[in-house]
């Protein structure tokens, strides 16, 4: 219970930084195609800030998205334990995907900026599949991937 | 729906005032026009604009307007006089018009007859459209050539198209008051961008005066948070967003790293964390000598107005007033009668008017509350 508690916690943090990330440089891409210069100063100023500030709402939603997807996938693995490593990415990669998604058929308006393209929303999809490999492997017992 | 209250007394810094309130229970007023017969006409955001006589204590809705696509932040907004109303009779309101699909903000224009108003005539309307139901900016100011500007919107999903000057998203546009382009605005020959732009970069300015005094024209607009801010507007001018802001995404993520860059316009001040900002009226009655070329700027969060005063351009202090109210403030104006107006926003909104604290009411309708 312990590893999977504490596979979870590192899964939903891996997810949140790299997702972070994504929308950090997602924010910025959309600035200079604007024609602006951005520095790689800026960028890593902005990249540290991000991580560090989207602790309030983007955080919790990671790690309710996971919450609710990695047990869909526990859930197909035990009946298809070959698919385990496919299967926690995946749920990973939908999970933070469908995040974004509802949030925007809910608000009708998209809660992460980036997200308003295909590319973003994709980049979320990646950061979900990341802490769905994190907590693939973090919660293997004896090297059962 | 119409009383008039004395509801609180109050001071500043400098003046001392109370404040009366005019009529209550409005479902969300969004400004105010002062009729030259003493009436008035408060635009709700649900898509009715009443037509209020303080002295009979009576309101009527006007009949002939359009219907408004209501949803949000969308309905009507601006409402104000031809400044040659007298002869004219000729109104003009400002609205979201369209379908959850495509809608945008419209300006529309008739004559005002009684309760009624006739001819009424789309003269411009917000391109492209879109499918969100907020920013929509909205407030109408008329300059001394005739000519009207008003801000619009970035529309929130589209925030890039502030940067756009062939994009009508996120600006202030100027246009003659038939809704043709006047020849002089900075892109008027559509080269460099839509002959409409006035300036650029807005996000969703919901305050816009005029002053008349030093021929300058002031823009606030809600930021992202902690970026609202008040702009002195400039011909063809860039005010940066979303490159530029002092305001970050309210997932705390940046929007920009910018927060200013060359080419782009500092605002006068910026308001971190946001106020709100709604409504901005240039005092300049006679009422408060010690308010007059003052700024009064609503705020919707903070539940009060901001007091600005100005010199040489710059902000040089900042005061809070009427947050007695406990109300959030959608519009402020100076009366023809040199007093100020506030509209509260609720779906029991107020007219509250701000009189010196020695002025007689001479009303045997007040009723005082403490």
């Amino acid at each position: 219970m312990a590893r999977t508690l504490g596979s979870f916690v590192v899964a939903v943090l891996g997810a949140y930084v790299v997702g972070a990330l994504f929308v950090s440089q997602g924010n910025i891409a959309a600035v200079t195609a604007l024609g602006f210069d951005v520095s790689l100063a800026q960028r890593l100023d902005a990249a540290i800030h991000d991580v560090t500030h989207m602790t309030d709402i983007y955080l919790p939603l990671v790690a309710v998205s996971l919450l609710l997807g990695l047990p869909v996938a526990f859930a197909v693995i035990r009946k298809q334990p070959h698919l385990r490593t496919l299967g926690y990415v995946l749920a990973g990669f939908v999970a933070l995907l469908a995040m974004q998604v509802i949030m925007k058929a809910v608000l009708g308006l998209s809660g992460i900026a980036p997200t308003r393209t295909l590319w973003g929303l994709l980049a979320q999809g990646i950061a979900g599949g990341i802490g769905g490999y994190l907590f693939c492997r973090l919660s293997a017992k004896n090297g059962a991937l | 729906m119409i009383t008039l209250t004395l509801a609180l007394s109050g001071a500043s810094a400098q003046a001392s005032y109370k404040l009366q309130t005019l009529a209550e229970d409005l479902a969300f007023p969004w400004s105010i026009a002062f009729l030259p017969d003493g009436d008035y006409l408060v635009a709700l955001r649900g898509g009715e604009v009443l037509r209020i006589n303080e002295a009979n204590q009576s309101s009527t809705t006007l009949t002939g307007l359009p219907p408004s696509y209501v949803r949000s932040q969308g309905g009507y907004f601006d409402i104000t006089l031809d400044p040659e109303f007298d002869s004219n009779q000729r109104i003009y309101l400002s609205f979201a018009h369209g379908t959850p699909e495509a809608n945008g903000t419209r300006i529309v224009t008739g004559i005002l007859n009684g309760s009624s108003v006739e001819n009424v005539t789309p003269i411009f309307t917000v391109e492209p459209l879109k499918d969100t139901p907020v920013h929509y900016g909205g407030k109408i100011q008329f300059l001394p050539d005739g000519t009207m500007t008003m801000t619009t919107g970035d529309g929130f999903e589209y925030r890039e198209a502030a940067q756009d000057p062939f994009n009508l998203l996120g600006k202030v546009i100027r246009i003659n008051s038939d809704g043709s382009i006047p020849a002089d605005n900075p892109f008027a020959d559509g080269s460099q961008g839509h002959p409409a732009v006035w300036s650029y970069g807005h996000r969703n300015p919901q305050g816009l005066v005029f002053d008349s005094a030093n021929n300058l024209l002031y823009a606030h607009e809600h930021g992202a948070k902690g970026g609202d801010e008040l702009n002195l507007i400039k011909a063809g001018a860039n005010y940066g967003w979303p490159a530029v802001s002092k305001g970050i995404n309210y997932s705390g993520a940046y929007v920009t790293p910018l927060r200013s860059a060359p080419g782009v316009e500092e605002p006068l001040t910026f308001w971190d964390p946001s106020i709100g900002a709604s409504g901005l009226a240039l005092y300049n009655g006679d009422a408060f000598p010690q308010w007059q070329g003052n700024l009064f700027v609503g705020a919707l969060v903070d539940q009060e107005v901001r007091m600005l005063t100005l010199q040489e351009g710059r902000v040089v202090s900042e005061q809070a007033l009427f947050s007695e109210l406990n109300a959030r403030i959608r519009d402020v104006r100076t009366g023809p009668d040199g007093l100020l107006y506030l509209l509260t926003d609720s779906e029991q909104g107020k007219v509250v008017r701000v009189l010196p604290e020695a002025a007689d009411l001479g009303s045997t309708h007040n009723n005082e509350e403490n």
